[in-house]
């Protein structure tokens, strides 16, 4: 296939020489784009949010806790900094927030505000692709560029959160995604990413036996503090690759769950 | 409101029919747009909770997002919040959250040696709002 196609560069940096990771758009590589946007509440201990999306696939999502003023945000946590990756699941259709007793230290019955945001992106395999790697390039103040409203709204006066892109800012590109079945209990599931930087990444699990996926977080081997019991849907980014589990103790010893599938999208963000 | 707007789609798919899942690029739906990102480093005394702070200036809550790592390498990252033992002597718990005006990583550490310990952290702050 010839070389053809558009992309737009971050402001600053040279589109022809850039690096993949400095791009805002290029139609060599899929974007993360956001299906619908959510405010919800709902009391501790009380009824279950649920959002009936209907995408009919499993889709990523993310859950932020704005308190119970809803004046601040929690990146998929309780404001004592508790994880909520075990009460927020996702169907094929809908996606359900649980907010259990002792969720954030508060009382029963206290109302607390969620914003969620659902990603129109399916899982479908998409192979990693690297066209330039490094630059030197710096970003620039100048104020030219790129950049479209959403429906509805004016792209000359449209705010920052009113703009589908913007050469201003750098956007979720795609490196990679696609979805893998667990099949080692002694070794976690591992997919190369050959970024030579550890990358962004959103990891989620469907556990064998189940039809729903939860976001797998950063910590394998643990107490939940409040059921007791142990969790853990694991996952860890590396320079070349991002390794995912289900850790579980059976008798005295711990053992990688086999048989469920993990869905990953690797970005070409660099995080650090 | 009127068909029109602005959609490329992925290579192989007729951008005039294809379905908008099998688009790169859409009006219909925004793209998630990150306007800073950073990273540094904060060492937690035994016992203690270390608070960074970082003012985004966006004059809303935006949406943010923040890694860790766990072996003070800067080798691999674990998304935040986290929390648990690194291993059985020792405890911690990092978490991050925001305000309209900063950004707040909080690492608490304890390992009973008296000792510390230096998280490395990355985080991105996204134009998109937070709170709606």
């Amino acid at each position: 296939m010839g070389d053809y196609g558009a992309a737009v560069s971050q402001k600053g940096y040279d589109v022809k020489t850039c690096a993949d990771r400095f791009l805002v758009y290029s139609s060599a590589f899929q974007t993360l784009k956001i299906f619908n946007r959510y405010s919800v509440s709902s009391t501790v201990n009380g009824a279950n949010i649920t959002i009936n999306h209907n995408l009919g696939y499993y889709a990523p999502f993310i859950v932020l806790y704005n308190g119970t003023g809803n004046n601040v945000s929690y990146f998929m946590c309780g404001g004592d900094g508790y994880s909520m990756n075990n009460d927020v699941d996702n169907t094929v259709n809908t996606l359900t927030i649980i907010t259990p007793t002792g969720f954030s230290g508060l009382a029963d019955g206290t109302t607390v505000y969620y914003t969620v945001y659902l990603f129109l992106d399916d899982f479908r395999s998409v192979s990693q692709n690297t066209i330039k790697t490094g630059t030197t390039s710096g970003a620039s103040s100048t104020d030219y560029g790129f950049r479209i409203s959403k429906d509805g709204y004016d792209v000359k006066t449209a705010t920052n959160d009113q703009l589908v892109i913007s050469s201003s800012f750098f956007t979720a590109i795609v490196h990679l995604k696609g979805s893998a079945d667990s099949s080692s209990d002694l070794f976690t599931l591992s997919v190369s990413h050959n970024l030579g930087y550890v990358p962004n990444a959103l990891v989620y699990c469907k556990k064998t036996g189940e039809s729903k996926i939860r976001m797998c977080e950063g910590m394998p081997y643990r107490l939940d503090p409040l059921t007791g019991g142990r969790t853990g849907f694991f996952y860890q980014i590396h320079s070349d690759s991002i390794e995912m589990g289900e850790n579980y103790l059976n008798g005295a010893e711990w053992f990688w769950r086999t048989g469920n599938t993990y869905y990953y999208i690797i970005f070409k963000d660099k995080t650090y | 409101m009127g068909d029109y707007g602005f959609r490329i789609s992925i290579a192989g798919q007729d951008v005039k029919s294809c379905s908008d899942l099998d688009t790169i690029l859409n009006s219909k739906y925004a793209l998630l747009k990150g306007v800073i990102s950073g990273s540094g480093n904060t060492t937690v005394s035994d016992g203690n909770t270390n608070l960074i702070t970082i003012a985004h200036g966006l004059g809303y809550i935006p949406f943010i997002q923040a890694y860790h790592d766990l072996d003070e390498s800067n080798a691999d990252y674990n998304l935040m919040p986290n929390y648990g033992g690194i291993s059985i002597m020792e405890d911690y718990m990092v978490w991050c959250h925001c305000d309209s005006t900063n950004v707040y990583l909080e690492f608490y550490y304890a390992d009973g040696s008296g000792g510390s310990y230096t998280f490395n952290y990355k985080y991105y702050i996204y134009t998109d709002k937070g709170k709606l």
